[in-house]
């Protein structure tokens, strides 16, 4: 007796169909899994055994044949059980077999029959709500799940369940929610619980993190310790422009491949990731042996934060460099070539040298690091990745009576509106461009649309020669220009914009190595 | 101010007996040239008796029609305009001093009334260090977009207006004698530089000729026109000296260049110095004495003038260092404006950009 049951795997975040045949055949009891399943596919045939013997229903005797097709891809993952149970009690004629239903299983099986929650359901959904439109799911996955559209999702929490519901004419609930994604609604609270107007003074570096998130463009927080890099840091993904739908639902993909969405459903926050300096290169940009999205792809629309940039192995920063130019990470690997998305803006601090006070001019601190060491340790960071930072901004220590003085600063939602508003004009700007927001200008976009003033002409030009600007400088104080007149609401850039853009090249001057 | 009031301001302080002083109080009596005109001998008499009899015979007998034909004429000149103490064009400066010219010929254009004005006067018969001193110092003033005022005359004069014109400055030189007089003769090369380009000044008639009396009373023009005054050269009993009396009652700065004492030039100033007056070494000197001017660091000869955002930054920074947060505090201005201006400051070497992003005057 055979039997076709449908479910689907994962390559990358993207969900693909697979077909479960099931053949029972009079022979010696046995039970195969074939279709190039890894370990956890083939220890698949235990959970199944005991989830249906353990559901009162019955576990043929008869040799069993499961092919996971198309047979020339690696399956890998639990999230088959479900299928195969289904596959043998239809063969086994235990339940009734409805034409009219074209389901697809996903759910990883309990011994005791009840189903547990399986990665990437969201990213399986999107890629298979095309063709199909029934899906059974396992409860917990409900979350994720809620937020395609044109398909029916049917949860369920154990297989009997599932039986049951079946053998009752197929009377399954629908869990699916239509989400209006015209409007931002879909985001139910805004409220971070951190807020820009928590850090006391630091006004210069607040105002170069918003210029930051008008552009989208890189960060680089140099400070001795304790001078709230990390603060100011957190709080950038407060003042950038919420997610559009789409972008929430690519983030979610990403997250639901890594098995991280947890009871969030849609991830409507830009994430924020800061992993620690000891973080391998896998760990940054993914890979295994099944390829897994990295920090780089999980920081996607949001914010990657590396603290003590110079800490990180060189290694390790050196694969940022593709990333940071494509907006995407390609892994090779013997399972296959896996493209995950990773655009994200890339904050980084480090100390200004081993001691951390070099520049400190109050507070009795002093730095006695030698030049060659400073040299040395901001060496580690190499010239490629610094060309792609656009903004350096030197943060110093906050002594204790300025921080009782100093006044509260403005909120982050007072921040984010003016964000918006430049963030607006960027993408009406680049309607027919391809891209969105300015740091993503090429040289020949910003022909374009960087046009300066004659004064802001001059100025830059007398900039360089006066302050010993390095020539990569250049294109960056343009991006940046850019944005600044775009908070100021200007078409064209004027002097004072890109006299603020050179003030944030900090590292391009010749006083710091 | 219309041609016809204005010719009877130049018939008046055309007459011979009739001084910036008399003048004044004639003003102050009767408002207006025109009355003083109508005015009867016996009416002057009665209600202006202080300017003395003789001075009102010759109000009397100036009296007659060829005289105002003649103001006229020199009103429709196109290479002179006349300006008088009530007009506004007439330089600030200048309006303050005790008797101010109530007329002014010019040739030229008078340069604009913000801008700062530095006199450098000396000997006429100047030592080649005076010469030479003279024409830096006013080259670098020129270059800094300030006004070289001076005498027109032979030595430290024309070596100071040489070195304006060459800076492509604007520089004025103000006549003893009628703006249409060439005088010293060999300054002819001077005379037309600067009423093409700068402006000569003279408050005397036209066809005035040089006399020794004319040049004490041309001297305090010359420093009522400036802020400063640089002596460059002067003898034990030289005209300059006369310059520096007028200057110092009038409250101007006085600086003087040191020389060697055992030249008689340098007498003058030198001992200007031992009472008191500034020595001055460089341009940067008489800068000082400037408010608004400061000196760039980048480029050691040049002074750059500061507009009034750029002056309040730099003076949040007196000398100490200060990180840009403090200086936004002090300022109350923006991040985005404090930092543009910064950075211009900086192009144009007036602060220095210290690692933390602290800044200093440089």
């Amino acid at each position: 007796m055979l039997a076709k049951v449908k479910s689907a795997g994962l390559f990358g975040i993207d969900g693909y169909l697979i077909d479960v045949e099931v053949d029972i055949s009079n022979g010696l009891p046995a039970f195969d899994i074939v279709g190039l399943p890894d370990a956890a596919v083939k220890e698949s045939k235990e959970r199944v055994r005991a989830a249906i013997k353990n559901s009162k229903l019955e576990f043929p005797i008869k040799r069993i044949t499961v092919n996971l097709a198309p047979a020339d891809t690696k399956k890998e993952g639990p999230s088959y059980d479900l299928a195969i149970a289904m596959g043998i009690l239809y063969a086994t004629q235990q339940i009734p077999f409805n034409p009219e239903w074209d389901i697809v299983f996903l759910g990883e099986l309990s011994l005791d029959g009840s189903l547990r929650p399986v990665t990437g359901v969201l990213p399986m959904l999107i890629a298979l709500s095309e063709s199909h439109k029934k899906f059974i799911i396992p409860t917990s996955n409900t979350n994720e799940a809620q937020h395609v559209q044109d398909i029916e999702v049917y949860t369920a929490n154990s297989l009997n369940e599932i039986v049951t519901n079946m053998r009752n004419g197929y009377s399954f609930k629908n869990c699916t929610s239509s989400p209006n994604i015209n409007s931002n609604s879909y985001i139910d609270d805004h409220d971070y619980d951190i807020d820009f107007s928590d850090i006391r003074g630091q006004d210069q570096a607040k105002r170069a993190m918003e210029v930051a998130a008008a552009g989208g463009h890189n960060i680089a927080l140099i400070g001795s310790p304790g001078s709230g890099k990390t603060m100011l840091a957190k709080r950038l993904p407060t003042i950038l422009p919420d997610l559009t739908y789409n972008e929430a639902l690519e983030v979610t993909k990403i997250y639901s491949a890594a098995g991280l969405v947890g009871d969030r459903g849609l991830i409507d926050k830009r994430p924020f990731r800061s992993p620690h300096h000891t973080a391998s290169r896998v760990a940054l940009v993914g890979g295994g042996r099944v390829p897994l999205p990295g920090e780089i792809s999980l920081a996607h629309h949001g914010v990657l934060f590396l603290d003590e940039l110079p800490e990180f192995n060189r290694d390790v920063l050196e694969v940022l460099r593709q990333p940071l130019e494509d907006g995407y990470i390609t892994i090779s690997r013997a399972y296959g070539t896996i493209t995950y998305p990773a655009s994200f803006m890339f904050v980084s601090a480090f100390n200004p040298c081993p001691c951390g006070f070099f520049g400190v001019q109050s507070g009795g601190r002093e730095c006695n690091c030698t030049p060659a060491q400073i040299a040395r340790y901001l060496g580690r960071i190499s010239g490629p990745l610094t060309d792609r930072i656009d903004i350096h901004i030197e943060v110093p220590p906050i002594s204790y009576d300025k921080l009782k003085s100093q006044r509260r600063g403005e909120s982050s939602s007072t921040i984010k509106e003016r964000v918006d508003r430049a963030r607006k004009r960027q993408i009406e700007r680049y309607k027919a461009d391809g891209i969105f927001y300015n740091a993503q200008l090429t040289t020949r976009l910003m022909a374009k649309h960087c046009i300066l003033d004659e004064s802001a002409d001059k100025m830059l030009e007398e900039a360089f020669s006066a302050l010993d600007l390095s020539a990569r400088a250049h294109s960056r104080i343009l991006k940046l220009s850019r944005t600044i007149a775009d908070l100021d609401n200007s078409q064209l850039i004027k002097e004072e914009h890109v006299g603020e853009a050179i003030q944030y090249r900090s590292l391009d001057r010749e006083y710091w190595l | 101010m219309y041609n016809e009031k204005k010719v009877f301001w130049i018939w008046l302080s055309s007459i011979p007996d009739i001084g910036a002083r008399r003048f004044a109080h004639l003003l102050r009596i009767f408002k207006d040239p025109e009355i003083v005109w109508s005015a009867s001998e016996s009416e002057l008499l009665k209600y202006a008796p202080n300017i003395g009899k003789k001075a009102i015979n010759s109000i009397i007998s100036h009296k007659n029609d060829k005289n105002l034909k003649n103001a006229e004429r020199i009103l429709h000149r196109d290479d002179i305009s006349v300006i008088t103490i009530i007009e506004d064009e007439y330089p600030h400066l200048l309006k303050n001093i005790y008797a101010p010219p109530p007329v002014l010929y010019i040739k030229g254009k008078l340069p604009d009334n913000e801008l700062y004005s530095v006199a450098i006067v000396g000997s006429r018969r100047a030592t080649y260090y005076g010469k030479q001193v003279a024409e830096k110092l006013a080259y670098e003033l020129g270059q800094a977009g300030i006004v070289v005022v001076s005498g027109l005359a032979r030595g430290i004069d024309a070596m100071a207006h040489h070195g304006a014109l060459k800076a492509g400055g604007h520089t004025i030189g103000v006549l003893g004698c009628g703006v249409d007089i060439v005088y010293p003769q060999d300054n002819i090369k001077y005379y037309r530089e600067i009423a093409k380009r700068g402006t000569l000044i003279s408050e005397f008639p036209l066809g005035t000729t040089p006399s020794a009396g004319n040049f004490p009373a041309r001297n305090r023009i010359i420093s009522g026109l400036s802020q400063v005054i640089v002596v460059v050269e002067a003898r034990q009993r030289s005209g300059a000296l006369i310059t520096v009396d007028f200057a110092l009652e009038q409250g101007r700065d006085v600086l003087a260049v040191p020389g060697n004492i055992n030249q008689p030039c340098s007498y003058g100033t030198n001992n200007l110095i031992k009472e008191g007056a500034k020595l001055v070494m460089n341009v940067e000197d008489i800068l000082e004495e400037l408010p608004g001017y400061i000196m760039s660091n980048l480029n050691k000869n040049q002074a750059v003038q500061l507009d009034f955002l750029e002056t309040q930054v730099y003076n949040a920074l007196d000398s100490e260092t200060k990180h840009i947060d403090e200086i936004a505090n002090i300022t109350g201005m923006n991040m985005g404006q404090l930092n543009s201006i910064l950075t211009k400051l900086e192009i144009r070497g007036v602060v220095k950009r210290l690692p933390g992003k602290f800044f200093v005057r440089s």
